[in-house]
């Protein structure tokens, strides 16, 4: 949209001209007769341009024959002949998006043109997120499209396009100036000029094996023909945890925790007693956290030189201080995008370097979990102190003593960020140069050489220090050092032809071609105890894809539209007998408001899309897997020098017989436009299934097999999805102007088949993957309640009469006997109590401007998912010694409760109280339901006049916030999590939450 | 122009043409590991194979590693658990109800992979074209460790599959019964003693030798009271060909020190060392030690997860040495606060006196397994999860004590007297011969019980000497236990006696049958 209101102030001083020229005078008013204020008007092909002013008029000066283009945003760009002196327009809101190109991997087509489902992502909506990731800033903007923050600095959104389709390999490809690449944080959002999201078979087929996940493709700008563009921005902010839990001080905790140890019948540990302090009140989610910072600058040129060299050059800088301690990310980027035009050759390249820096969060150590130690440590241990120093404590950190004074095992993690210190530095070089030559009208070849090469390096330095009780300070208190040094190398050779044509109604558009690729990456560790080396394991993976691609699209009449793509696609991760496979595809389209017939005047545009196709993947594998590998590592001692003998045997079992995974979608679409394009809908349902899901699967441990688990072609997977988008902009009339996007999404995925017939689910944690069932649904123990008295324990009986609980007290927790054999048994009497899966999810954006302000908004909500918090379990089960929730208490015959049951810290066993803190009970699943305010943005637009007088362009001032509210009833930090795995995809186990950044800012342009 | 794109077309064609098969090769060489196509082809590959197999014993769930002391002793009516750990105090409470938590799955799953790997070497080592008696000593040593990782299996999970050869990912066994696993671990014991050599020098000391094998071969026999194999299978240590090879060391604590290691009354050790490094599993950093005596530690040396019941200490208190003083094993059986004799202001715990300790009343009342732990050189430090000191899995007192009551099986008690003898010697009581003089079998059996209490307590024998002597399958037997250890009142007769196989097997293998009553 920035390319509509071009040229401003530059025409103002740079317009004269050799030819001989005429004052022009011209009026634009709207459909409505509304004169229409800053719209551009430009000679074509010449750099004079002008802007219309508060009455929609203009001054410019053009030869008769010139063709003057008038373009103003949200209305349809018209070009005029000039013929006299005198221009009044009138301009027709705008169906500028139908018209939109849309790159759709190795060809375009115009957005009407398309036949497959294809997300188009508006840049400007993206970039008001302050963002680690390009993927992150999409949340919300687009159906079928789902954006899972993870909110640590310098981490990658999770991406799911169209649900999960497969069990572990689910991110999408991602194209970046038609080199293929994957989500990652170097990249600067500000860069881009377009995003397109390829969801269906039919518009990812092309990409084959690659794009089962969906493609999304990001053109980054190019310069354009004309004077030197200068745009920039500056944002700056803080960042928070947004949400925190509320905790007990030293008081409550004192008392509570006093209580449960005398109910568990041990000595209360002195720090509770005669050694207890009140002004150690150690708040650890304070110790932990803090307010971060966040920047971000951006300078960018583009222009021409001699006419015949258009380049774009940007640099870019984002800083980010996160907020926990020790923790943050910066990102550095210098990009040159030239391209140049010498009569039927077009050459070009785009490269982009980045400098990447991440001190991440340490995690290292037995048992460690940041975000839930830090609120599990009692408030009655000091963050450091004297007391606590020892051999293995120097810094005397506090930590449980095992002794009289203090027991517990939850970390000191403040004190494990100062100690564990890693810092991970990335400089990458990504671009793509190619040459494009018209070898007769219509046909034209292409190479494509592209190169994506990183130097990662990783340096980090464990001083000594225990963190946790009993658990030894690492590398027996010596100083340990770790780099590690890697090269990641991926290289792409392509080389197609295209064929774009029109007989008379008909348009051929082919394209067909090679495309190779290459993955090099060696990866070198070094570690030292103590100043003395340690043993290595270089390694290095190697793959390389091979891609037959061919693709023809056919219109007839822009009314029937098809497309036949073919991709034959090889890849080194599989054996020799399965390497090679092929993924066709075919969609059709009927642009139904075209044909003569169509007489309903109120939908002034109506296409209706089918496609169905295959798409193969291998994401999930990596190098050599197919056979089972000699693991050198097994070494064995002997002899009074305790030799340490080498070994080298099979530890891990392979699958011989991979496959590609292959995905079959149909799709079924339609996209309509109103009332003059007032409102417009496209919608899609989609049914896809995946077969030969590539996962790792637990295998027996009678295998031997080390890791237990192995790499199969494991299962059948079916999503069925619907989504859709509606826009509604209504006349714009007037200083007031709004428009209204929704976007809504439901997708269910089903297990339709184990590759093992013998395998009837598989199950992960508290997490079971059932054949007829979505992947990882909670299958857990039901709970019903407290027993309040001995009497309705006797009456908690089973089918066979017998009492359910007779090891029970009142107080504990009552567990239904779901298979209703009379006997409670923890595996046997599990239900499934919720799936990971929302039901359905939805983003709004809404934009609205009076005159020079503007407020734009968008809002992302989910439905109908179960979220197991880990962090309530482990600060809820209130036997061990942590800190405990505000207002949390235990059932005892005086302080009866329905809420909480009977608890202790105890050695003693005690059946009923150990059933009360079950790990696998539906009393830790919570709904995972939110509503967010994603982003709301306010900002002025200086005017076109003021910007004028100041010789600028585009500006605009704003504020900004992030994550501002979150309407939830989950209790944990933020429900927007993604889960450590697919099968547990529900599972909150202490992710780093999403946060909260309220920012300030100016883009500006010259 | 034609001639600038005829130079575009070249310069591509010959930037992808030589590439080309660099890019399009899609049989790859991996640089970093050997395939299993091509390997076990030397006597290299063979030796390395069967070090792998003893690689093995460096994992948690291993025999004598982290968790095994928790099934044969803290299970026992020797030890308990106060662990704050729900389910590892479990092991030791009879009252497991995570079948699949973290520990039973380590020493299920550890000690298959130790199963697979000496299947690797067994299968694969006769096609490789090498020395004929090396190679057979190598496949002897992988029968001899497949046989003690079943024994472990058999005598904790009680019905197991018999898995014999290298594995598939797919395999998904049924259970064999009990007698034919035990059948399979006579047949492998015997095959190994007959290639195994006798002993071994240098760097190759703590192989298994012909004497292990015997040893072990007369331990599963006596297990299933079948005394006169057992009692033929230990003779060759005792009285056989081996005998010379055996002796009791002078000083009873040289057995559970890591400077004393492989000495004459080791038959097989598992061979520990301290490294500073000890990450993950099967890595070039992975962990040689053991991790044992973290978890066995006091409070403030270590998470104290297991504790000796205190009768065990009255055990030893009811006979005093020839001499009049306390039985010098206790000293290293059990820390407590009297573990010196002149009590606990005498008493070191890793450096420091018992009262110097901040323990509160209930800690000063326990009783903590000794043996294995590093308080005699880890002065006033935390314990680790890489201690240097070798496990015996079997020494020659427990010979010399297994050989007497096959022996007593056999009726011929006045023949086994002397060999306890020898063991009661080293600890400086009277003869047995002179004590006790003609004591009938029962009385006899009794106090064997008695004697390999007062040496063997901690060394992972007690829960096999119980099962052996009926105690799991007789009520009034029962009772005794009871008495002495109240968490035998969840001993369910027919039930308790094994572990329940981990719910996450059963979950993926739909052959396997849990174990009765859990």
């Amino acid at each position: 949209m920035t390319m509509l209101a071009v040229h401003t102030a530059m025409a103002l001083l740079l317009s004269f001209s050799a030819f001989a020229q005429q004052a022009l005078r011209g009026t634009l008013r709207s459909q409505t007769g509304e004169p229409l204020a800053g719209a551009t008007i430009q000679v074509k092909g010449t750099s004079t341009t002008t802007v219309s002013d508060a009455k929609g008029q203009f001054n410019i000066n053009a030869a008769p024959g010139a063709v003057l283009v008038i373009s103003y945003t949200g209305f349809t760009t018209r070009e005029i002949t000039v013929s006299g002196t005198e221009i009044n327009e009138t301009l027709q809101v705008s169906e500028a998006s139908l018209n939109e190109v849309v790159v759709i991997g190795y060809q375009s087509v115009r957005r009407k043109d398309l036949t497959g489902a294809v997300g188009v992502i508006d840049p400007a909506a993206a970039n008001r997120n302050m963002s680690n990731t390009v993927a992150e800033s999409f949340q919300g903007l687009t159906p079928g499209v789902t954006v899972r923050n993870t909110g640590t600095p310098g981490g990658a959104a999770k991406v799911d396009i169209r649900g999960a389709g497969t069990f572990a390999a689910n991110n999408p490809l991602y194209i970046i100036d038609g080199m293929y690449s994957d989500a990652t944080p170097d990249f600067n959002p500000s860069d881009i000029e377009s995003i397109q999201i390829l969801k269906d078979a039919s518009a990812a087929a092309i990409y084959g094996s690659r794009a089962a996940n969906g493609v999304i493709i990001i053109t980054t700008k190019k310069g354009r023909q004309g004077p030197v563009q200068i745009s920039g921005s500056v944002k700056s902010g803080v960042q928070q945890v947004h949400n925190r839990y509320d905790m007990m001080d030293v008081n409550e905790y004192r008392d509570l925790a006093t209580r449960l140890y005398q109910e568990g019948g041990i000595p209360v540990p002195t720090s509770l007693t005669t050694d207890f302090d009140p002004s150690i009140n150690t708040d650890w989610q304070d110790e932990f956290l803090r307010t971060g910072a966040i920047g971000e600058y951006n300078l960018s040129a583009s222009g021409s030189i001699a006419k015949t060299v258009n380049f774009f050059i940007s640099g870019n800088h984002f800083q980010n201080r996160g907020p926990v301690i020790d923790n943050s990310f910066s990102r550095s980027g210098f990009r040159i995008n030239t391209n140049a035009k010498f009569g039927r050759l077009t050459i070009g390249q785009n490269v982009l370097f980045s400098w990447t820096k991440e001190d991440p969060i340490a995690s290292g150590g037995v048992g460690v979990n940041p975000f839930i130690d830090m609120i599990s440590m009692p408030p009655v241990v000091a963050l450091q102190d004297p007391r606590y120093v020892q051999t293995e404590n120097p810094g005397g950190w506090g930590i449980g003593q095992n002794n009289a004074y203090l027991n517990t095992l939850t970390a000191n993690v403040p004190a494990l960020q100062r100690l564990d210190q890693f810092e991970q530095r990335n400089f990458k070089v990504r671009g793509n140069a190619y040459a494009e030559l018209r070898i007769i009208d219509g046909l034209t070849y292409r190479f494509n050489f592209g190169l994506e090469q990183t130097v990662d390096r990783g340096d980090g330095t464990r001083l000594p220090g225990t963190v946790r009780q009993g658990t030894p300070s690492p590398s027996n208190n010596a100083i340990s050092t770790f780099r590690s040094r890697g090269e990641f190398k991926s290289t792409l050779v392509e080389n197609t032809v295209n064929y774009d044509k029109k007989f008379g109604k008909h348009a051929v558009n082919a394209v067909a071609g090679v495309s190779l690729q290459r993955f090099d990456n060696p990866l070198f560790r070094y570690t030292t105890i103590g100043g003395v080396d340690q043993p290595d394991d270089p390694y290095t993976e190697i793959s390389n894809f091979v891609g037959l691609l061919g693709r023809v699209n056919y219109n007839y009449d822009d009314r029937y539209l098809a497309s036949v793509t073919f991709r034959r696609d090889g890849s080194s991760k599989f054996g020799t007998s399965n390497r090679w496979g092929n993924f066709p595809s075919a969609s059709l389209a009927w642009r139904v408001s075209q044909e003569d017939f169509w007489r309903v005047k109120a939908v002034n545009d109506l296409k209706l899309r089918a496609s169905y196709g295959s798409l193969g993947n291998a994401e999930f594998l990596r190098a050599w897997q197919y056979y089972s590998q000699i693991n050198p590592f097994p070494r064995a001692v002997f002899g009074p020098n305790e030799a340490e003998q080498l070994g080298g045997i099979v530890t891990d079992l392979a699958n011989a017989n991979l496959r590609w995974e292959t995905k079959k979608t149909l799709n079924f679409g339609l996209e309509a436009s109103f009332l003059n394009s007032m409102f417009s809908v496209s919608a899609d349902y989609f049914i896809a299934k995946t077969d030969d899901v590539l996962v790792n699967l637990p295998l027996s441990l009678t295998t031997g097999s080390a890791s237990g688990t192995s790499v199969i072609n494991a299962a059948s997977i079916e999503n069925k999805g619907i989504e859709i988008a509606l826009t509604f902009r209504p006349k714009q009339t007037g200083d007031f102007r709004w428009d209204a996007t929704v976007n809504f999404t439901s997708i269910r995925n089903k297990v339709k088949a184990f590759g093992d017939p013998a395998t009837k689910y598989t199950q992960v944690g508290d997490a079971r993957t059932e054949l007829g069932r979505s992947i990882g649904e909670w299958y857990v123990l039901k709970t019903n309640g407290i027993f309040q008295n001995q009497a309705e324990i006797d009456a908690h009986k089973g089918s066979t009469g017998d009492v359910l609980q007779p090891w029970s007290q009142p107080g504990d927790i009552r567990y239904v006997d779901i298979d209703g054999d009379g006997v409670l048994d923890l595996d046997k009497d599990r239900y499934y109590a919720g799936s990971p899966w929302t039901k359905f999810e939805g983003g709004l954006l809404l934009n609205f401007s009076y005159k020079n302000f503007s407020v734009n908004m968008q809002w992302y909500g989910v439905v109908g998912n179960q979220l197991y918090n880990r962090g309530r379990y482990s600060v809820d089960r209130m036997d061990q010694n942590t800190n405990f929730r505000d207002g949390a208490t235990f059932w005892t015959p005086q302080n009866p409760s329905s809420q909480w049951p009977r608890a202790a810290i105890s050695t003693i066993s005690d059946k009923g109280r150990e059933y009360n803190v079950l790990p696998q009970s539906d009393r830790w699943l919570e709904k995972g339901d939110y509503l967010r305010l994603r982003n709301i943005e306010i900002g002025y637009n200086f005017s076109k006049t003021t910007l004028a007088r100041w010789k600028m362009r585009d500006t605009r001032v704003f504020v900004s916030g992030q994550n501002l509210f979150t309407f939830t009833g989950y209790s944990g930090l933020d429900p927007d999590i993604v889960g450590v795995n697919i099968f547990e995809r529900g599972l909150d186990a202490g992710q780093y939450p999403a946060l909260r950044i309220v920012s300030a800012g100016i883009r500006f342009g010259f | 122009m034609n001639t600038l794109s005829r130079y575009i077309i070249a310069a591509a064609l010959t930037l992808s043409l030589p590439a080309c098969k660099k890019y399009t090769d899609l049989d790859i060489e991996n640089p970093n590991r050997q395939d299993e196509s091509n390997y076990w082809k030397t006597a290299q590959d063979a030796l390395q194979g069967v070090n792998s197999v003893y690689g093995n014993f460096y994992r948690n769930g291993s025999p004598g590693s982290r968790w095994t002391p928790f099934y044969f002793d803290v299970r026992s009516d020797d030890g308990y658990s106060t662990s704050p750990w729900n389910e590892l105090r479990s092991i030791g409470g009879l009252n497991i109800t995570q079948y699949s938590f973290e520990v039973n799955i380590d020493t299920w799953g550890h000690h298959y992979r130790g199963v697979f790997r000496a299947n690797q070497v067994i299968d694969k080592l006769p096609g490789i074209d090498m020395d004929e008696t090396l190679k057979n000593q190598y496949i002897g040593e992988a029968k001899f460790l497949r046989a003690l990782y079943y024994y472990n299996l058999l005598t904790i999970f009680g019905n197991i599959p018999l898995v014999l050869a290298p594995s598939l990912p797919a395999e998904k066994p049924s259970q064999a019964t009990p007698d034919a696993v035990w059948t399979q671990i006579e047949t492998d014991l015997t095959e190994a003693a007959a290639v195994l050599p006798a002993s071994y020098t240098g760097d190759e000391i703590g192989r298994a030798t012909k004497g292990a094998a015997y040893g072990l071969l007369g331990r599963a026999h006596l297990q299933q009271l079948e005394y006169q194999q057992a009692a033929d299978a230990l003779a060759w240590l005792v009285t056989g060909p081996g005998a010379p090879l055996y002796d009791l060391v002078p000083n009873y604590a040289d057995n559970f020190r890591h400077t004393t290691e492989n000495n004459k009354e080791s038959v097989f050790e598992i061979q520990f060392k301290m490294r500073p490094e000890n990450g993950g599993d099967d890595g070039p950093t992975s962990n040689v030690g053991s991790s044992r005596p973290s978890f066995f530690a006091p409070p403030g040396n270590g998470f104290n997860d297991a504790n000796m019941q205190r009768w065990v200490v009255w055990e030893f208190l009811k006979e005093t040495t020839a001499g009049g003083g306390r039985d010098p094993r206790l000293e290293f059986t059990a820390l407590y606060d009297s573990t010196d004799v002149r009590g606990p202001d005498e008493t070191l715990v890793y450096g420091s006196t018992f009262n110097s300790k901040n323990y509160d009343a209930n800690i000063r009342q326990r009783v903590w397994y000794r043996k294995y732990l590093d308080d005699y050189f880890r002065i006033n430090e935390g314990e680790v999860f890489n201690s240097p000191i070798n496990f015996r899995v079997l020494r020659f007192a427990d010979v010399l004590l297994m050989y007497a009551e096959a022996l007593n099986g056999l009726n011929r008690t006045a023949d086994a007297y002397p060999f306890v003898d020898r063991v009661r010697a080293r600890a400086g009581l009277a003869a047995l011969s002179a004590a006790m003089p003609g004591l009938d079998k029962d009385a006899f059996l009794k106090q064997l019980m008695h004697e390999r209490i007062t040496e063997l307590t901690g060394e992972q024998v007690r829960w096999n000497d119980l099962a052996r002597w009926g105690y799991f399958d007789d009520a009034t037997k029962l009772a005794e236990l009871k008495g002495r250890d109240s968490e035998f009142n969840n001993f369910v007769i027919g039930r308790n006696k094994y572990m329940p196989i981990p719910q996450r097997e059963i979950d993926i293998n739909p052959n396997l049958v849990q174990n009765p009553n859990w």
